[in-house]
């Protein structure tokens, strides 16, 4: 009596509603009958589906009519081969993962599932053009590969860069070069070897560069998932007038200098050499002098170059301002350093003077210092 | 019809004989090396473009669809397309050479004679002059705004830098133009002829008032220079008791002084303790600073050099002035009689709604409760009157 698909509607409807039925038992409030509400909705939606089927008879055409095997709507063309419902219940499993597991895995889940909606919808238009396939495939072409190609070579870029920097991030500062050096020496031989065999079939060509392009992403994944490298982080300058005045040192980035960005940035070096003098040396101000103008608010990057024989620091003195704490009138001398700098070492620093020199006490004017050393001074003038 | 109108117009403004800002028109030794490449690389660039476009023009029209049979198809002739390679190389090293030398030319910093830092902000520039033996002798450093004043015949260097954006700096009589750049400093040659004012404008957009950003270098021979130097470094004087210059003083150091600093200003509390007043514009201003205002009319101009602090008589006369007289007319300053009083008033009431800036309470709030620009202060006519009194005597 029942027909096949009008069976599987009922027995979706009776699940719903035992599935409401548990709900509404296992939960209490608000959700437990927002959610009884719905899937008996559900249900009801089954049922509707259920009664349609029944009366269309699941659509079969009587083997009897003749003329429906020719002119019915299942006797014509069936549609093309599609993916995009596979794609779409792997968006429906990431947006359910996703509901619990992550907002990230949901939002990609919605999208997979637009795609696959918007292509399925797509391909179903164009099936309907004519009833040759080649020429329905290249009208679906002609609407879709504008969208799809720029889409998915972004999206094969991204994966790719983003694989390259995983494996660059987990190999070591000293492997990394030669690793790469290594593999951009092998690509060139491949890219020499492609153009001088210009009869190598495609297949060939397109096979080598696809297990290429796996190995490097899925080489990447794998890193991706095993970290990146340990990268420590030294401090390079302190704020600690305790720290500033010791010769104790706990850590020192020796090549936290080397960045060409600061180097290029530099508004002035300070020198100090081997007679225990210190010195500063502005761009454009080809002297050594024992004053360097720094202009006021303005992001400074000093360049510390110690010349002698001892492992020193700099401080920036940094003025005396009278500052209210709670009611309180309190005297502030703020000081930036560097950590110790080895012989012919050199170190950073970057240093605002919001203020004027006029602004600070005489008796502490802005000046760099090195602990310990008399008369390594130089005055720092902010107009 | 409209277009050749708009076409002819842009053309003929070329030959405007009063552009301050002619790039044709070079004042100094370096933006003379400039011109002296540009006309030639143009004349060269003009001559090919003529070629390109006969040539387009001659085969569009001589072979154009007539109905004739399609002609004979070749697959290039090597002699031809060898000849065309070579011969735009060799016009591109030709231009290449003298290009690169003229870049190093303009990078020399060996014959500096004096220095000067420059400091874009929205929307002004900040002149400080380190104290140094160059530039005749400076012993204390020297803040100024708005007009850069240099020594003529002198090779001075500027080195520039920004607070805030990225600004760019550009007086074409002088020299080329160069970024200023935040955490940056660069360096621009200066040098002019003769003593005079020449022009210049920000040319790197940097936000609202971009087009209100101006800039004006001011030449003066060595003597007059120096003149200027003193001048600067004049100590402050206080305004005579009870005038309305010193109700000004009250006024701008109630008012005014939390941005602007105006070196020697004093205040005096009820217990006789005399304290230097200090701006501090790091608290009210986005870029930290405020132009210095000890000597604002020993300058023609204020705002960014925006407007004139000179009414256009006085203004013209100092513009028009020769090289020889050019510097005693400067040093003359703002007298009570060439006071551009309209417009410093107009500012001093509402600067926002003279040149636009971000400085309503609203627009505060998307810079933690700082200004770009100067605010408006809600002054009276009457405080208004009285800090015009007062700045009048900051010369």
């Amino acid at each position: 009596m029942f027909t096949t698909g009008s069976k599987l509607f009922i027995g979706s409807s009776v699940l719903a509603i035992v599935a409401a039925v548990a709900f509404g038992v296992s939960y209490d409030g608000a959700a437990a009958w927002t959610a009884a509400i719905g899937l008996i909705s559900v249900s009801i939606a089954l049922l509707f589906l259920m009664a349609i089927n029944f009366w269309v008879r699941d659509s079969n055409v009587s083997g009897m009519d003749s003329d429906a095997t020719t002119t019915s709507a299942a006797a014509q063309e069936r549609p093309s081969n599609s993916m995009w419902p596979a794609v779409g219940a792997l968006g429906g499993a990431l947006v359910a993962i996703g509901l619990v597991a992550t907002p990230v895995v949901f939002k990609a889940g919605i999208v997979v599932l637009l795609i696959a909606l918007f292509e399925w919808l797509v391909q179903a238009w164009s099936d309907r053009a004519s009833s040759d396939r080649r020429f329905n495939a290249s009208v679906r072409g002609r609407i879709m590969h504008p969208l799809e190609f720029p889409v998915l070579g972004a999206v094969g870029l991204t994966v790719i860069i983003y694989s390259f920097s995983r494996i660059m991030l987990f190999l070591s500062k000293e492997s990394g070069p030669a690793v790469f050096v290594i593999l951009a020496a092998l690509i060139t031989l491949g890219g020499f070897l492609f153009a001088s065999r210009p009869t190598l079939k495609a297949s060939v060509v397109a096979g080598i560069c696809t297990i290429a392009t796996l190995g490097l992403v899925s080489t990447g994944a794998v890193m991706a998932i095993d970290g990146e490298r340990e990268m420590h982080e030294h401090a390079t300058v302190s704020n600690e007038p305790a720290v500033c005045s010791s010769n104790e040192e706990t850590e020192v980035d020796e090549k936290a200098s080397q960045g060409v960005a600061a180097k290029s940035n530099v508004a002035a070096t300070i020198i100090y050499n081997a007679d225990g003098e210190l010195y500063g040396q502005q761009v454009g101000m080809g002297e050594y002098s024992r004053m360097v103008t720094l202009q006021r608010s303005n992001t400074s990057q000093i360049m510390f170059r110690n010349l002698s024989d001892e492992t020193v620091r700099l401080v920036a003195n940094m003025g005396a301002f009278e500052v209210d704490v709670n009611g309180t009138t309190v005297t502030e001398k703020p000081v930036t350093c560097t950590t110790l700098v080895e012989p012919d070492g050199r170190q950073f620093m970057t240093l605002v003077f919001p203020k004027s020199s006029a602004a600070t006490a005489p008796t502490d004017p802005y000046t760099f210092t090195v602990p310990g050393v008399e008369g390594a001074s130089v005055e720092i003038v902010v107009p | 019809m409209l277009g050749l109108t708009a076409a002819s117009a842009a053309v003929l403004a070329g030959c405007a004989k009063d552009a301050p800002q002619d790039t044709w028109q070079p004042k100094g030794e370096n933006a003379q090396k400039i011109h002296d490449l540009q006309w030639p690389v143009f004349l060269v660039a003009g001559i090919v473009g003529v070629i390109v476009l006969a040539a387009i023009g001659f085969v569009v029209i001589r072979y154009r669809d007539k109905g004739q049979p399609m002609p004979e198809q070749s697959h290039g002739k090597p002699a031809l397309e060898i000849a065309l390679t070579i011969l735009p190389a060799l016009i591109l090293v030709g231009v290449g050479i003298p290009t690169a030398s003229t870049i190093f030319d303009l990078a020399d910093e060996s014959d500096t004679e004096c220095i000067i830092n420059v400091t874009g902000q929205q929307w002004w520039w900040e002149y400080d002059y380190p104290a140094q033996d160059g530039c005749g002798g400076i012993a204390e450093p020297i803040v100024t705004s708005g007009q850069l004043v240099i020594p003529a015949n002198t090779n001075v260097l500027l080195r520039l830098t920004s607070r805030d954006v990225i600004h760019s700096f550009w007086i074409p009589a002088l020299n080329g133009k160069k970024d200023t750049v935040p955490g940056r400093v660069h360096t621009l040659r200066m040098q002019a002829d003769q003593p005079g004012i020449y022009a210049g404008q920000c040319t790197e957009f940097c936000g609202l008032s971009h087009a209100n950003m101006k800039m004006e270098a001011v030449a003066l021979n060595p003597d007059d220079f120096q003149t200027w130097v003193g001048n600067q470094l004049e100590p402050y004087v206080s305004p005579e008791a009870g005038s309305q210059a010193a109700l000004g003083e009250a006024a701008f150091t109630a008012n005014c002084a939390y941005c602007h600093q105006v070196n020697g200003l004093s205040s005096t509390a009820p217990d006789g303790t005399v304290t230097p007043v200090l701006a501090n514009p790091d608290q009210f201003v986005v870029s930290g600073a405020a132009p210095n205002l000890t000597h604002l009319m020993t300058r023609n101009t204020f705002a960014g050099a925006t407007w004139d602090l000179l009414t256009d008589e006085c203004r013209d006369r100092v513009w028009n002035a020769s090289p020889e007289e050019f510097g005693a007319l400067y040093l003359q300053g703002v007298t009570a009689e060439c006071l551009n009083a309209v417009d410093l008033r107009e500012w001093i009431r509402n600067a926002p709604a003279k040149k636009p800036m971000y400085a309503s309470d609203a627009q505060k709030a998307n810079s933690d409760g700082k200004v770009r620009g100067m605010p408006a202060l809600g002054l009276n006519e009457t405080q208004i009157d009285q800090i015009i009194a007062y700045l009048l005597e900051r010369n």
